[in-house]
């Protein structure tokens, strides 16, 4: 007999908000990787700030009408969203006044860039935090989904630094970060899937989109969470090792692994599942209730 | 005083007359369902049991989404009923994933097909959300929630279920809440 309802998943958060998790995440985290591994060049200090900003937009198209972005405001206290809204501003307004400064050539950038760098960490944080407070949602309040989804973040940063720092030649140092954080990342990944498996705390629907990213064969190339990474630490090596002839392959891995980012923030969100309405037991005891007086006198 | 609904599977056929009463009460937009009628099967054929589950808000007493609403939005009424202040709410949207029976809806332009025109009410609801209310301003007149009047097979019973002469209080008695085990305490019982 066959008495399941399958678990049902949250639809509301989907591709838009994966977007914005992308380029909040991929923005602030070039910014923290660039700043850390000291490049000197101006104009990639841009591109990170300038995705968040391509981020709040996305974030504002979410909320349905504006005035809702106002509301979030004074409600910071209350919500990571709203937080998320407030440190995607600040830092937009500090990129505005970095862009002014580098426009004009006035001026020393170093102070701004410390403290968008500083902003940078909460805009890292805060999509990981929001989906750390929907509570309700086992997959989401679990420490190892939030680790994950801030390396992937880290990852998408340092290697879209890696790219830049190719077209700048402001060397190769942020290549073999990524490459780095793509090992960990990749580690990391197989760790937190048996974990889940170990504590049984995931869904058989979860578990088996799990199964596919891993064991998928020809979809997995489609499920570019985990093959993403792979790929692309697989480009950054033949770009280290076979230089200048594969340097190509730096910007292709990027793009490839910026997919990967972003997959896994869809996956995480489209597994974002309730448990089902109505459980095994009740379902049976609702199935032979209805049948036995489906004969008696209404 | 805490308003209760009582729905009795063996009266409902799925003709989804409560359905349409609530969109037609309440002018939901697209595809926007405060309530809706489940078609669940159960076994194997030839053994097979297939019923309708009529689904809406809860008004559980111990709501998730009133937890997670960052803005106090969400409140529960003194009779029971979870009700949103629209003007508090924020459109984040984590008490339409915190919801365990899938009972609230978001009004977003964004989800609508183009060329289907906003309905009248909701300009005003744009960028909020919404879910049943139970009616409650027609309950506090004296009426019946929209579904409830709807049923042309009296499936649902709603009333008072502190009022031990209620006759939902009555039924209450051998019918069970979805997802009791959880802690929610929904207010909406079925019978089967």
């Amino acid at each position: 007999m066959v008495m399941r309802m399958e678990p049902f998943r949250q639809q509301e958060f989907g591709w838009r908000v994966a977007l914005d998790f992308l380029l909040s995440g991929s923005g602030s985290s070039l910014f923290i990787v660039y700043f850390l591994a000291g490049g000197g060049v101006s104009a990639v200090y841009m591109v990170g700030p300038a995705l968040v900003l391509a981020g709040l937009a996305v974030l504002l198209s979410e909320l349905g009408r504006p005035s809702n972005f106002w509301r979030s405001i004074y409600n910071y206290r209350a919500s990571w969203m709203a937080r998320g809204a407030i440190f995607n501003l600040a830092y937009t307004l500090i990129w505005l006044a970095m862009v002014s400064l580098y426009a004009l050539r006035v001026g020393n950038y170093f102070p701004l860039y410390a403290v968008e760098f500083a902003f940078s960490f909460p805009v890292l944080i805060y999509p990981v935090m929001l989906l750390y407070e929907v509570k309700d949602i086992k997959l989401w309040r679990s420490w190892w989904t939030s680790a994950l989804t801030l390396l992937y973040a880290i990852s998408g940063g340092s290697s879209l630094g890696a790219a830049l720092s190719l077209l700048y030649r402001s060397g190769d140092q942020i290549v073999y970060a990524s490459a780095l954080i793509n090992v960990i990342l990749i580690v990391f990944l197989f760790v937190y899937i048996q974990e889940l498996r170990q504590k049984q705390r995931v869904y058989r629907s979860v578990e088996s989109a799990l199964r596919e990213m891993l064991y998928g064969g020809g979809r997995a190339l489609l499920q570019l969470s985990f093959s993403g990474a792979v790929v692309s630490l697989a480009m950054y090596v033949i770009a280290l090792a076979i230089q200048p002839v594969a340097l190509l392959a730096v910007p292709l891995g990027a793009a490839i692994d910026l997919a990967g980012v972003y997959s896994f923030r869809l996956m995480v969100l489209r597994l974002g599942f309730h448990e089902p309405l109505v459980s095994e037991r009740r379902l049976r005891e609702m199935a032979e209730g209805l049948r036995k007086r489906s004969g008696e006198p209404q | 005083m805490k308003y209760a609904m009582v729905i009795d599977l063996t009266k409902c056929v799925g003709c989804n007359a409560c359905t349409a009463a609530c969109k037609i009460d309440n002018s939901t937009g697209f595809g926007v369902k405060y309530g809706q009628v489940l078609e669940v099967e159960a076994g194997r054929f030839p053994d097979v049991t297939k019923f309708y589950l009529p689904i809406l808000c809860m008004h559980c007493e111990n709501p998730e989404c009133l937890k997670v609403c960052p803005t106090g939005a969400t409140f529960r009424t003194k009779e029971g009923v979870v009700l949103i202040d629209r003007d508090r709410c924020m459109g984040c949207r984590y008490c339409v994933v915190a919801c365990p029976y899938m009972a609230r809806y978001f009004y977003n332009d964004l989800k609508r097909p183009l060329g289907v025109p906003r309905m009248d009410l909701e300009d005003e609801r744009l960028g909020t959300v919404e879910k049943c209310d139970f009616c409650i301003d027609r309950v506090r007149e004296g009426d019946l929630p929209a579904c409830v009047k709807a049923c042309p097979y009296e499936a649902r019973t709603f009333g008072d279920a502190d009022d031990p002469n209620s006759r939902v209080h009555g039924l209450m008695a051998r019918a069970k809440p979805l997802k009791e085990d959880e802690g929610f305490n929904p207010s909406v019982y079925y019978i089967w």
